[in-house]
């Protein structure tokens, strides 16, 4: 039953961010991403989050939703501030136990914290409003000039899009693998770390089985449609630029090189 | 249906299962299900796709843990978690398509898996190994050092099923035993089960080949929808092809025929399955 | 305009090697534009072997096979000849490439390097003609056993062959599924006018068919109509093959006396023609 899985989590809409040309969108992660990294001035901070709340609102993400995103990585991010607020050196705020809080650490710390969680919910808006196979097409027509230089980006597009194709299937064949194992007597959940690692053995090795089985299959069913790696394929969805994109590129490209400006003049 | 002095092996009372609960992606697989499978019969449970039953029979194994209602295997109670985790031993399930689960480096390691798993010992493994290896019709000394992965599907089906057997566990569930396989594999299947029926096990086949569940079945049970259609002996469930298609199934082509005759008319009777019904039959009509 | 020509053809693996076998023996036919031609035989006869040597996924080991001309031992006329003969295989999931239906589709046309706007017109009527536009932005994984063959049938339709060959195309389908895809195929031979060539273990299937070869060994020992084919029941027997159940019902009662013409295999012309029996000998006309 877990036929809804698609991976990064993508999320079908009609709203103005899901209506971007994919390209944009992950131009315009990148940029908000360098600018975040390199951001260092309170201004700079406040218009990053300013902007990302605003991409939130234009692509209809409700509260839920973005505590859905944040969740996973909860524990990761807690523990990212607790190591910076305790173990950075400086002037001391107070004494817990043997580790202090010093006042470096806590504006370092939430500093760390509010990148992260930027970071996240940037590149969470790109995979939520964006589906896998038009980030591969737009990967694929971003890296076209690569194929000058001989780097295979036809292929390697190709592959990705199987790959994606397939993550549901073989999430779905694990899940009946294990099922069958387990009504074998093969333990997954019990028993100590050498029975487990066992119950692994029993579900890896027939589905990487499976895996070169079906690549060898799709091989064929491939060649039959014509495909030949290396031939001019077209396609069918052309990417376009719209007004939309131009100013969503202009946008985030005038506040990356802001927030850079004032970085190295502020 | 009346329990001819026969124990019931498996008991399923007003069993609901509902995938995600509460979540919006709640699915109502099964609802108010309630049937009973006696030691040593040889049941055959039909339905399209979706209809629930390979969700049923993975609350007989264990598996799955029913939403509301409950399911006995031998007088135990399938909530309890000692019970399910257990219930392998008794109930051998063998899912569909099971060349997929064959990992092992030989024919003979992987038919034993699941020996070993009860913990038998070496010898008693090597016996039972080879036995089931000839039940299927793998002789041993042939097939015991090869790869899995190196025989046909076929083949590999067999191994499967060797795997199961070779464990023996009182009750033999198996989910489209015969999919994709040709006429002469189905037909050596279909034997096979019904000597280990003959044995003393209880069977239980998916299988939506009613041809076969016709000549072979004590009982049919058809599903749809997640709830019992109708269930009786191969006889009664067949009476009705009309509403048997509804349902997304076929009927044997000697019921088709008779009841076409039927509507011509003629007075055939019912309950008709097999060719060899058939063809005695229409010559008893001949002969007025 | 589709003309199938195969002459000689034998096919051995591992030709010169040492584990050396010989799958299809001076195998001579020729298959005409229209037609729906069945290839029925024994698990082993060489049947998926035959087909794919069609569309030149396989080459001769001696013999020719033409396609429309153009021979598939010649490299250069390899991609036209794929392009005229499509082709369908049997596991549903492992032909299938795209993440949406749409892009499936479209794959075909897309190696062709067609234009972006033919494509897409290509892609709208493919989904038409296999019932599957509702379906287009669906990814594949979430479609019916029945659906998927369809979405094979699909994409093998955008690329405009002349002749489309199924390898067991309905083996791992429940059967709402096979009436789903032998729908579309007949609708596709009798209204289109393409060439289909399906090969199956299904006699159900074999018998929609316009004409029968039957493999055996690798040698092609029957070439005919279903009503020729099936007239010969004992060699079909010796080859392991079952006659259709209405040929064999016909078969038992035309030994018996019964006055049942030849060529009788779909169960409509056999409930007819026992109906017009019956009723006769009722009112007098004495069949026993």
């Amino acid at each position: 039953m877990q036929g809804n899985i698609t991976l990064g989590f993508y999320v079908p809409g009609q709203s103005f961010i899901h209506r971007l040309d994919p390209r944009t969108k992950i131009l315009a992660c990148l940029a908000i991403t360098m600018a975040v990294l390199f951001c260092n001035h309170p201004a700079g901070f406040a218009a990053l989050s300013l902007v990302t709340l605003l991409a939130l609102g234009l692509a209809r993400v409700t509260p839920q939703l973005l505590l859905g995103i944040l969740r996973p990585f909860g524990i990761f991010l807690v523990l990212a501030l607790l190591l910076q607020l305790l173990f950075t050196p400086g002037r001391p705020l107070m004494m817990l136990g043997p580790l202090q809080l010093t006042r470096e650490g806590v504006h370092f710390g939430f500093q760390l914290l509010w990148r992260l969680v930027l970071l996240i919910i940037s590149g969470s808006l790109l995979t939520l409003t964006t589906s896998p196979l038009m980030i591969t097409a737009a990967m694929e027509d971003l890296l076209k000039p690569f194929r000058r230089v001989g780097v295979p980006v036809f292929e390697l597009a190709m592959m990705m899009s199987i790959a994606l194709r397939f993550v549901p299937t073989l999430l779905e064949e694990a899940q009946q693998i294990i099922r069958a194992q387990q009504s074998r007597g093969a333990a997954f959940t019990r028993g100590g770390l050498v029975q487990r690692v066992q119950g692994l053995v029993t579900l890896l090795v027939p589905l990487f089985a499976s895996a070169f089985r079906r690549a060898d299959e799709l091989a064929t069913a491939m060649e039959i449609r014509c495909y030949r790696a290396g031939a001019n394929r077209t396609r069918m969805h052309q990417l376009r630029f719209h007004c939309r994109d131009y100013a969503v590129l202009a946008g985030t490209g005038v506040l990356f090189l802001i927030v850079l400006v004032m970085r190295w003049w502020g | 249906m009346k329990m001819d002095g026969g124990r019931a092996m498996i008991l399923v009372e007003h069993l609901t299962h509902i995938y995600a609960p509460g979540t919006p992606l709640a699915l109502t697989s099964l609802e108010d299900v309630s049937l009973h499978i006696e030691e040593g019969e040889f049941v055959v449970l039909a339905g399209a796709t979706g209809s629930g039953k390979s969700t049923l029979v993975q609350h007989f194994n264990g598996l799955l843990l029913p939403t509301a209602g409950r399911v006995l295997v031998g007088g135990r109670d399938t909530r309890d978690k000692k019970v399910r985790r257990d219930l392998w031993r008794t109930v051998g399930l063998l899912f569909q398509n099971p060349e997929q689960q064959l990992f092992e480096e030989s024919v003979f390691a992987e038919v034993a898996f699941a020996c070993r798993n009860l913990g038998l010992d070496e010898k008693t493994v090597e016996v039972r190994v080879c036995r089931a290896l000839e039940m299927v019709g793998l002789e041993p000394d042939r097939y015991r050092a090869l790869s899995p992965f190196a025989l046909s599907r076929g083949q590999q089906r067999l191994v499967a099923l060797a795997g199961l057997l070779a464990y023996q566990p009182p009750v033999l569930v198996l989910d489209e035993p015969t999919s994709g396989l040709d006429p002469a594999a189905r037909e050596q299947i279909w034997q096979l089960l019904k000597k280990l029926q003959q044995a003393g096990h209880t069977v239980v086949v998916i299988t939506h080949h009613m041809e076969d569940a016709a000549r072979f079945a004590g009982r049919v049970v058809v599903l749809h929808r997640g709830k019992i259609y109708r269930q009786g002996t191969p006889r009664q469930v067949f009476s009705d092809p009309g509403g048997l298609r509804a349902v997304g199934l076929d009927v044997p082509m000697p019921c088709e025929l008779m009841y076409c005759l039927q509507q011509k008319g003629l007075p055939v009777k019912s309950g008709i399955i097999t060719l060899d019904e058939a063809e005695l039959e229409l010559k008893n009509l001949a002969m007025g | 305009m589709c003309k199938i020509s195969i002459q000689g053809l034998t096919h051995i693996y591992n030709y010169g090697q040492p584990g050396e076998r010989v799958a299809l023996q001076e195998i001579n036919g020729e298959i005409s534009q229209g037609e729906l031609l069945a290839i029925i035989g024994p698990n082993g006869s060489g049947k998926s072997t035959l087909a794919r040597h069609i569309n030149a996924l396989l080459l001769p080991t001696c013999g020719t096979v033409t396609v429309d001309g153009l021979t598939t031992a010649d490299p250069a006329s390899r991609w036209e000849i794929r392009r005229r003969v499509g082709m369908v295989l049997q596991n549903p999931d492992n032909q299938l490439v795209a993440s949406v239906v749409e892009e499936e589709v479209a794959f075909g046309p897309e190696n062709l390097g067609l234009p972006p706007d033919e494509v897409r017109q290509r892609v709208d009527r493919a989904l038409s003609v296999a019932g599957l536009v509702e379906q287009r932005l669906r990814p594949p994984h979430l479609l019916s056993g029945g659906q998927k063959q369809r979405l094979a049938i699909a994409g093998a339709l955008a690329m405009k062959p002349s002749c489309l060959v199924l390898d067991e195309p309905t083996a791992m389908l429940d059967p709402a599924g096979r009436r789903e895809v032998m729908q579309t195929l007949l609708n596709l031979n009798r209204q289109d006018g393409l060439t289909v060539v399906l090969v199956t273990h299904f006699m159900e299937e074999a018998v929609l068919a316009d004409r029968i070869w039957v493999l055996s060994g690798g040698r092609l020992v029957m070439d005919g109509t279903p009503a020729q084919v099936f007239r010969c029941r004992e060699a079909l027997q010796k080859i392991g093959l079952a006659l259709p159940g209405p040929a064999e019902l016909a078969w038992r009662l035309r030994n018996c006396g019964w006055p049942i013409p030849d060529g009788i295999y779909r169960l409509e012309e056999l409930v007819t023609c026992l109906v017009d029996l019956l009723t006769r000998n009722r009112s007098g006309g004495g069949l026993s």
